[in-house]
């Protein structure tokens, strides 16, 4: 190792430790810092080993730089870890719904056995073949939730990755600007301002817990006179 | 005066599922002349061509949504009376709002239940 790299290394280190004792951690910012640092004191013009440096600690920091604002850019367009939490939960409700229905089918056909039951003969038959074929059919509930409980566990990693990176990068989500939602049973409806477009408005059916219910979406409509 | 059970009903839904549910509720509760359609603007053309006693639409249909379709109803000068029912799944308030603002006669939420369809039509049509 030649003394020029020895010194970088030890400078390197020395700033890591330092920043450390004074931040309690060190994150991909902080190194990319004292990159830059590193690079502005070395002078190109020195000789071709310094100018070698030089170039590849300026090219380190703008990686990561780049990388840094990436995951920003991800934050800010889609606000990644709250995206994907809302998706694993809609696919959770669509894995619960359709188990409900599939309970409710179920039921309904072991009725329909059980009243047919004493009919006897072909028409019987025809019955409980019918209703066998809806049991049958009632088993897609299991492969599709089995299948979308796998698609949540892939988007619970996906999540798990990104606040990773967030911490590894020390970058903090922006703050949302969404409003909170307004108390439908105080609401007025000629104050509520709606979106220019009414594309805006399409946001497919809420989670049960923030779903708005038949008798709030009534007494809205009755709010018009 | 009694609601006329033979009335001309169009349902709008993009999942023929959908269409296939209201079909059999509004079978179950008396009305057999039901016509369907896939979107609003596959809607529009046919009440265009056979006006319709009762519109039950979905919202979110390509190309032509259910709002879309509303909008276009109210601005028609024969259709523009036409008993428009909104079935959706979109039940935040400024959805509800905004439907009744373009005119809709009544608004129901996904999932629903033939007790609800059966309510929601008495207070658009009358006593059936």
């Amino acid at each position: 190792m030649s003394d020029m790299q020895s010194t970088l290394g030890r400078t390197l280190l020395t700033s890591m430790i330092k920043t450390r004792e004074k931040k309690g951690d060190i994150t991909l910012q902080d190194v990319g810092g004292i990159f830059i640092n590193m690079a502005s004191s070395l002078n190109p013009s020195n000789s071709v080993a310094d100018n070698f440096v030089h170039q590849e600690i300026a090219k380190l920091a703008k990686y990561i730089g780049e990388a840094k604002n990436e995951i920003f850019a991800i934050q800010s367009n889609a606000k990644a870890e709250d995206a994907i939490e809302d998706a694993s939960m809609h696919l959770e409700e669509v894995v619960k719904a359709t188990e409900q229905a599939t309970n409710t089918i179920m039921d309904a056909a072991d009725a329909i056995q059980t009243a047919a039951g004493g009919i006897g003969g072909e028409k019987e038959q025809a019955i409980m073949d019918k209703t066998t074929v809806i049991y049958d059919a009632c088993a897609f509930q299991d492969i599709t939730g089995q299948r979308i409980r796998k698609v949540i566990t892939l988007l619970e990693n996906i999540e798990d990755r990104v606040e990773k990176l967030n911490n590894l990068f020390g970058t903090e989500a922006p703050k949302s600007d969404e409003a909170a939602p307004a108390d439908i049973k105080n609401l007025d409806p000629k104050a509520v301002v709606l979106p220019k477009d009414d594309k805006d408005l399409l946001n497919g059916p809420q989670l049960s817990g923030a779903a708005t219910s038949q008798a709030d979406i009534d007494r809205l409509l009755a709010g018009f006179g | 005066m009694p609601v006329d059970k033979t009335m001309h009903i169009l349902v709008v839904d993009d999942y023929s599922t959908m269409r296939r549910i209201i079909k059999n509720l509004l079978k179950q509760l008396g009305f057999d002349n039901v016509e369907e359609a896939s979107d609003g603007g596959d809607a529009f053309k046919k009440l265009q061509e056979k006006p319709a006693g009762l519109v039950i639409s979905d919202w979110n249909m390509e190309p032509m949504t259910g709002m879309e379709l509303l909008k276009l109803v109210r601005a028609h000068a024969t259709l523009k009376d036409t008993p428009f029912i909104m079935v959706t799944a979109e039940s935040k308030p400024e959805n509800v709002i905004a439907a009744k603002q373009a005119g809709v006669s009544n608004y129901i939420v996904k999932p629903f239940n033939a007790e609800t369809l059966k309510t929601k039509m008495t207070s658009v049509i009358g006593e059936f």
